[in-house]
C-alpha cells in the first residue's frame, strides 16, 4: 500500500448517490452564474457599439459645425463690402467655392 | 472523461458542468472520505464531511489557481472542515504538560508499522479507535508529511504536546498490531 493511500476508504453504499444530489443544487447555480455573466457581456457590448456609434455623429455633426464656421471666418476675413455679400444670391451663401466665385465676380465688375 | 486532467474537470464544473463533477468525484472519493473519516474518527460524521467537501469543491472551483495538484486542494478543504468541526468539540483526552521533554526531533517514525501491507492495512483500521487528539495528530503527521510545529500550530498546542501525541499513538498502534488486531 502507498503512503497516500494509506487514508483512502471505500465509500459507504449510496454516498456517491448523496453527493450527486446535493451538488445538482450547486451545479445549476454554477451554470445559472456563468449564463448571466454571458448576457451581462452581451449587453455591455451592445451599450458599447451604441455608445460608439453616438459618439461618431457626434463628432461628425461636431465637424460640420467646424467646417461651417470656417467658411463664416474666411468670409469675414475678406473684409469685403457689406453691400457685396448683400447681393450674393441666398442659395449660394453655405457654398464656400461658389461664394468665392461670386465675390471675384463681384469685384470684377466693380473695378 | 477519462483522459482529462483533474484541473481541466475543475474549471469544467465552475461553470456547472455536472459530467466532470462525476468523474472527479469517481477519481477522489475513497480519499476524501477516507481522510474525512480517519480525522472524525468515525464513519457517519466522515461522510458528512466528505458531503460537504464536494459542495465546497463546487462553490470555490472558480477561484481554484490551478497551483499544485488538484487532489491536494480537494484535501486540504476536507481536513480544514474536519478540523473546524473538531474544534467545536470537546477532546476526549486531556494533555500532561512538558510531558514529552524528552522526545528528540525524529524520534517519533511510523515506518516499522507500515512496512507490509497487511500491517498498513491494520494501522488503517487501528488509527479510528485512537483517541480524538492522538488520531488527529497521526493524521496530520502521515497524510502530509507536516512536521511537529506545523501540526502544534494547527492544534493550537505546543510542539512537545504533539510530540508526547504521537508517541502514545505509536504505543497504541504498536499494541493493536502485536495483539493481532484484537483490542
Amino acid at each position: 500500500m502507498k503512503r497516500e493511500d494509506l487514508f483512502d476508504l471505500d465509500t459507504p453504499p449510496g454516498h456517491e448517490d448523496r453527493v450527486l444530489r446535493r451538488a445538482g443544487d450547486e451545479l445549476k447555480t454554477a451554470r445559472d452564474r456563468v449564463r448571466r455573466r454571458g448576457f451581462a457581456a452581451l449587453v455591455a457590448a451592445f451599450g458599447g457599439l451604441v455608445t460608439a456609434g453616438l459618439a461618431l455623429l457626434y463628432f461628425r455633426r461636431a465637424d460640420d459645425e467646424t467646417e461651417a464656421l470656417t467658411v463664416a471666418e474666411e468670409v469675414n476675413a475678406l473684409d469685403v463690402d457689406g453691400d457685396l455679400l448683400a447681393d450674393l444670391p441666398l442659395e449660394d451663401t453655405g457654398d464656400f467655392e461658389s461664394l468665392m466665385e461670386d465675390l471675384d465676380l463681384l469685384e470684377s465688375e466693380d473695378v | 472523461m477519462k483522459d482529462v486532467q483533474d484541473d481541466e474537470l475543475i474549471r469544467r464544473i465552475a461553470r456547472g458542468d455536472s459530467k466532470a463533477f462525476e468523474s472527479l468525484l469517481g477519481r477522489h472519493k475513497k480519499s476524501v472520505y477516507g481522510l474525512a473519516t480517519h480525522l472524525m474518527g468515525s464513519k457517519a460524521q466522515g461522510e458528512e464531511i466528505a458531503q460537504e467537501t464536494w459542495i465546497r469543491v463546487i462553490r470555490h472551483a472558480e477561484a481554484y489557481a490551478g497551483r499544485g495538484s488538484a487532489k491536494s486542494w480537494i484535501l486540504t478543504i476536507a481536513r480544514n472542515l474536519a478540523l473546524n468541526e473538531l474544534r467545536k468539540r470537546q477532546w476526549e483526552e486531556e494533555l500532561e504538560p512538558n510531558s514529552a521533554e524528552k522526545i528528540p526531533d525524529g524520534a517519533v517514525s511510523f515506518e516499522d508499522l507500515l512496512s507490509s501491507e497487511e500491517d498498513a492495512r491494520r494501522v488503517q483500521t487501528a488509527m479510528l479507535e485512537l483517541p480524538d487528539r492522538q488520531r488527529v495528530a497521526l493524521v496530520l503527521f502521515l497524510s502530509e508529511d507536516k512536521s511537529h510545529s506545523e501540526i502544534a500550530v494547527e492544534l493550537d498546542l505546543q510542539v512537545n504536546a504533539v510530540k508526547a501525541l504521537l508517541m502514545r499513538a505509536r504505543e497504541n498502534l504498536k499494541k493493536h498490531l502485536t495483539d493481532g488486531g484484537r483490542r
